[in-house]
């Protein structure tokens, strides 16, 4: 453990430049907004498809550029692992990849807002500016190696979806989805923040997870506070029992940041939780054993309880699914299954550690290298939960940018049934459309299926054949709804109301972020190879590595 | 390097989907001709595999097509074909022309995707029969399932949505079922740093697994063939989807789809499982016999063409299961030339069911009679067509069933007799079939006015007949490559204890 170096450096600033960068974005978007004349890009009058003001339309390409310049920095800077930023950032391969869901997110947020803002009457301004804050805070999160680097990503990350949930300040359920996303989101926010406060009591006064990984600071307050933890982030990524916000928050958020926040949200959320399980994963087996032993006794008890959460969300999210008629709801319960076939990763992991040679409840005399190399199946699991939400947040993106490609006059579509017809009328849409909910079923060659695959067999791996069954016969289940969007868009009558979905041309940037999923859903399900040795090495820097 | 010819086979259908994907929607000739061209060439290159399989060698994989996919979980792309695959490779690309031919008017809305949706299924299907790495297995198997679902809902009958979806919830129950199996041999066969998908690696390391492990992993792969074959009680899904299909659809989904089935109990089911499939084999023959007796009970009770038709094909495929599982050679191999018997005359029944369709837009059978007095040449396509699904001497039916029936007696002459019996309602409900629309007096007189056969007719079914009569005069050369298929499969040592003691020896 080396001391820190108190005084900041300019080295300490480098490490930081994506999230700069798009901080700088977000203010370009604030003030581009703020002196473009007023009365250009107000309201339209319902029925004005005129073409909208000039800001409007290089809006998108502030995004695009911030989210662009970000991605390049992230893979030139934090590829390597590495603390950085007086430890306030754990860098390498896990941060990479998650952030790179993040920035995919608000890229393709970004770009679909072409010719979707302007008839949804939003703010263009405030919608880039907080998405890219949003983004802002999605990379802390995915980055932060210390509690309080990582409080403020979550904050600044929930703040400003909270706001974009309700930009759409016309619609009633927009703002009360926001409220109750809102006041939920604070209260789970107390939790973590008290969970925190709990781990600094207890471990001595450390914030940072690399020296809690060591293991030398644990109490039996780090394991109540670990607790609190992992509840304030199981409400994070919408997992039973504490999902109740996320269907009513997804169905008011217009489509285009729901969209966003299935997908950013989410891996924000799993990154958090998947680096503090692995934190205290890595002290339990490593540390002294007697100081190690709270959090070895965490580690006996949190895989049995996200057994049933992972279990609960599967069930409730792929029932709940089957009865919505609002594509936006049904995406939602979705989501939470998806949540649940996540933490199957997540459960898995937990097992295998337990399994480790020389875990320190179990064992005292295992060396470090017997752990170390006994981490094999462990790391895989780690790997696979992180590769399941990069595949996860492809297709759910992808979803998302056929529904708002098809929204019209500043309406969402409502009902799944105002899809009837959408295979003539848009025959590429219908397609990827049909592409994304074969990869949400998780059928090959897509990536729902590799990730799937991976995610199941380290679950078999662990001995989860139960967990492995239902989420197989969920996936039955779930082929019922997600084939409907198929049978709808292409075997129902269509309506032939002037107002129907998808009876204008989407914008380029829509074209975009539906083209980009595709590739994404198609390039992870045929050729996985490499985004398997990101994960992989990911799980090894966050799980073995020094 | 040598030529990868499987890939091509296989991969040459999708090829031509991403062509005519490129296509404007609106040439719907040059698309129809577009798919129709890449079909025949795709029969074609298939003619050279044939050419280039070493027939004497047909128990072993041939030509093998082999790289590494995604190696860090050892999923192999490799593909391999012997006397198993090749019949069934061949009818699949022999039949796919065909079912475009014969859908080349009746087919007349969303031209474009319904072709690209026949090629993809073409490459799915070729992919199941030729691959022998587990997970490529189960992708093509899986790649299969969207465009037939696509084939049913779109261009399908009045209650299309209903029998579309619950072809694929029926299929899709089982493959998962197969999935959790697949997996569980990855982790535990061989496992650990061997751990792979490739099929021989997990045959070679099969005595790791446990007999009660056997049992399960037997019934998991089992269930979701029988679906697919399908075998009694799991049939429900195959009647309403044969009727709602589109004739093309129903010619693929009877002659080549089902296949896959038996095909993956030849394959995967019994090499991986041996001593479970033994176990298991009289009560899959015990299904196999009700199915044949069920599947002709309810045939006989048919107004409707079509469902005749689909019931005939759960009897038949019941020869097919319990040839199967008699595991000898006489009763493999005649349920392998079963297999593509049941391609050829089921597929042309369904032709021909189709062809009536098309003329009067009617399936049901009170609605002819009497039509051999207009249309002589349909008459006698169709008697012959028949003829070889009743098994008559002289086509191909007889020499697969009588195999099958030769091969079962050894084992269960209860089973036997009980499908004797069947083979006569089959003759029942064929014939009267045949006398209710084409003899007798013209009972309706917008009969007078049919077409006969015209020459795109004449193209689709003068193959079918052709091997009618090949194969049922000239069996041996057909023979001579799956007996040395079905040897390999029941020379398994672990087999040799098969039936000892079983049901009526």
């Amino acid at each position: 453990m080396t001391e820190l170096v108190y005084g900041v450096t300019w080295e300490d600033f480098v490490p930081t430049a994506p999230i700069v960068v798009l901080l700088a974005a977000a203010l370009t978007a604030v003030l581009a907004d703020a002196f473009t004349p007023r009365r250009k890009h107000d309201r339209p009058a319902p029925g004005d498809d005129s073409s909208p003001a000039a800001f409007v339309q290089v809006a998108p390409y502030i995004t695009l550029g911030g989210v662009l310049a970000a991605a390049l920095l992230v893979i030139s800077l934090w590829s390597e692992s590495r603390l950085a930023a007086q430890h306030s950032l754990a860098l390498g391969p896990f941060s990479m990849l998650t952030s790179l869901v993040v920035l995919g997110a608000t890229g393709l947020a970004g770009a679909w807002a072409a010719g979707y803002l302007p008839r949804s009457a939003v703010q263009t301004g405030e919608y880039h500016a907080l998405l890219l804050c949003a983004a802002c805070g999605g990379l802390t999160v995915c980055a932060a190696n210390d509690l309080i680097t990582l409080f403020l990503g979550v904050e600044l990350l929930s703040l400003s979806v909270y706001a974009l949930v309700g930009i759409d300040r016309g619609k009633l359920l927009g703002a009360e989805a926001s409220m109750k996303y809102f006041i939920l989101g604070a209260f789970s926010s107390g939790f973590l923040l008290y969970g925190m406060a709990l781990i600094y009591g207890g471990s001595g006064g450390t914030i940072y997870l690399s020296e809690l990984a060591e293991g030398r600071f644990a109490t039996n307050l780090t394991l109540a506070g670990g607790g609190l933890l992992l509840i304030g982030m199981l409400f994070k990524v919408g997992a039973v029992p504490f999902h109740a916000w996320l269907p009513d928050a997804y169905d008011g958020a217009p489509a285009g940041v729901t969209g966003f926040m299935s997908a950013a949200v989410k891996a924000a959320g799993f990154a958090a939780m998947l680096r503090v399980l692995a934190s205290f994963g890595r002290a339990a087996g490593l540390g002294d054993a007697a100081a190690a032993a709270p959090l070895a006794t965490l580690g006996e008890i949190w895989p049995e309880i996200i057994y049933f959460v992972a279990a609960l969300s599967i069930i409730i999210g792929n029932v709940a699914a089957l009865t919505q008629t609002n594509p936006r709801r049904l995406l939602a319960y979705s989501a939470i299954a998806h949540t649940g076939y996540a933490l199957i990763g997540v459960v898995a992991f937990g097992r295998l550690l337990k399994g480790m040679q020389g875990y320190a409840a179990s064992s005292v005399d295992g060396s470090a290298a017997d752990w170390i190399g006994s981490g094999d199946g462990a790391t895989d699991a780690l790997a696979a939960a992180t590769f399941y939400l990069v595949t996860y947040a492809a297709m759910s993106l992808g979803a998302f940018a056929v529904l708002v490609s098809v929204a019209r006059r500043g309406e969402d579509v409502e009902s799944v049934d105002d899809l009837a017809g959408l295979g003539r009328r848009r025959p590429l849409a219908a397609a990827a459309m049909t592409l994304f909910m074969v990869s949400l079923i998780g059928l090959p060659p897509t990536a729902g299926f590799m990730g799937k695959l991976w995610l199941l067999q380290t679950a078999v791996d662990a001995g989860l054949i139960g967990l492995v069954v239902l989420a197989l016969v969920a996936t039955v289940v779930s082929v019922y709804y997600y084939l409907r969007m198929v049978v709808v868009m292409y075997m129902a009558p269509a309506l032939d109301q002037p107002h129907a979905p998808g009876t204008t041309a989407p914008s380029w940037g829509q074209s975009l972020a539906i083209a980009a999923a595709s590739a994404a859903v198609l390039l992870l399900g045929l050729l996985p190879s490499g985004a398997f040795a990101i994960a992989r090495e990911g799980a090894e820097s966050l799980l073995l590595r020094p | 390097m040598e030529f990868p010819l499987l890939t091509v086979v296989t991969f040459l259908p999708m090829a031509g989907a991403l062509l005519i994907a490129f296509m404007r929607r609106e040439e719907e000739s040059a698309i129809k001709g577009a798919s129709l061209f890449v079909s025949i060439i795709t029969f074609c290159v298939s003619i050279v595999l044939l050419l280039r399989f070493d027939a004497s060698a047909a128990g072993e994989y041939q030509l093998i097509d082999a790289a590494a996919w995604v190696p860090e979980l050892g999923i192999g792309y490799r593909l391999g074909v012997d006397g198993l695959a090749l019949p069934l490779v061949l009818l699949t690309t022999l039949l796919t022309p065909v079912a475009l031919l014969a859908s080349w008017r009746s087919v007349d809305h969303r031209v474009k995707e319904f072709q690209i949706a026949m090629l993809v299924l073409e490459t799915g299907v070729i992919g199941v029969f030729l691959a022998t790495d587990l997970l490529l297995f189960y992708v093509f198997w899986e790649l299969v399932l969207v465009p037939m679902f696509l084939i049913i809902g779109i261009w399908g009958g009045e209650r299309r949505i209903y029998a579309s979806v619950k072809f694929f919830i029926y299929t899709m129950a089982g493959s998962v079922l197969m999935f959790a199996g697949i997996l569980y041999l990855y982790v535990h066969v061989p496992g650990g740093e061997q751990a792979s998908f490739d099929l021989a690696t997990i045959i070679g390391a099969r005595g790791l697994l446990g007999e009660t492990e056997q049992l399960w992993l037997f019934a998991a792969f089992a269930i979701a063939f029988a679906i697919k074959v399908p075998m009694w009680p799991l049939h429900t899904w195959l009647p309403d989807a044969h009727v709602q299909a589109p004739t093309a659809g129903s010619v693929v989904l009877a002659a080549v789809l089902l296949k896959m089935g038996a095909y993956g109990f030849l394959r995967l089911a019994i090499p991986l499982f041996p001593a479970a499939a033994v176990v298991a084999a009289p009560i899959m023959v015990g299904l196999g016999v009700i199915g044949i007796v069920y599947g002709a009970l309810m045939a006989l009770a048919q107004d409707d063409m079509k469902k005749l038709v689909a019931y005939s094909s759960v009897s038949h495929l019941g020869f097919v299961v319990i040839g199967i599982f008699s595991l000898n050679e006489a009763g493999v191999t005649g349920a392998i030339y079963q297999m593509v018997n049941h391609g050829f005359s089921t597929g042309a029944l369904f032709l021909c069911v189709g062809m009536l369709y098309e003329r009067r837009h009617t399936k049901a059978m009170a609605d002819y009679g009497g039509i051999a007095k207009v249309t002589p040449a349909f008459a006698i396509v169709f008697l012959v067509v028949t003829m070889s699904s009743i098994a008559v001497p002289g086509t191909n039916g007889f020499v697969g069933e009588f195999m099958i029936l030769l091969g079962t007696f050894t084992r269960c002459r209860i089973a036997v007799a009980i499908s004797v019996v069947a083979v006569v309602l089959g003759a029942a409900y064929m014939l009267w079939m045949y006398q209710r629309i084409c003899l007798g007096p013209i009972t309706h007189p917008e009969n007078r006015r049919l077409r006969d056969l015209d020459g795109r007719e004449w193209a689709c079914l003068l193959p079918m007949i052709v091997f009618i009569f090949l194969m049922g005069l000239f069996p041996g050369p057909f023979l001579e490559t799956m007996a040395p298929a079905a040897r390999a499969i029941c020379d398994d040592p672990d087999l040799a204890g098969a039936w000892a003691g079983g049901l009526g020896t």
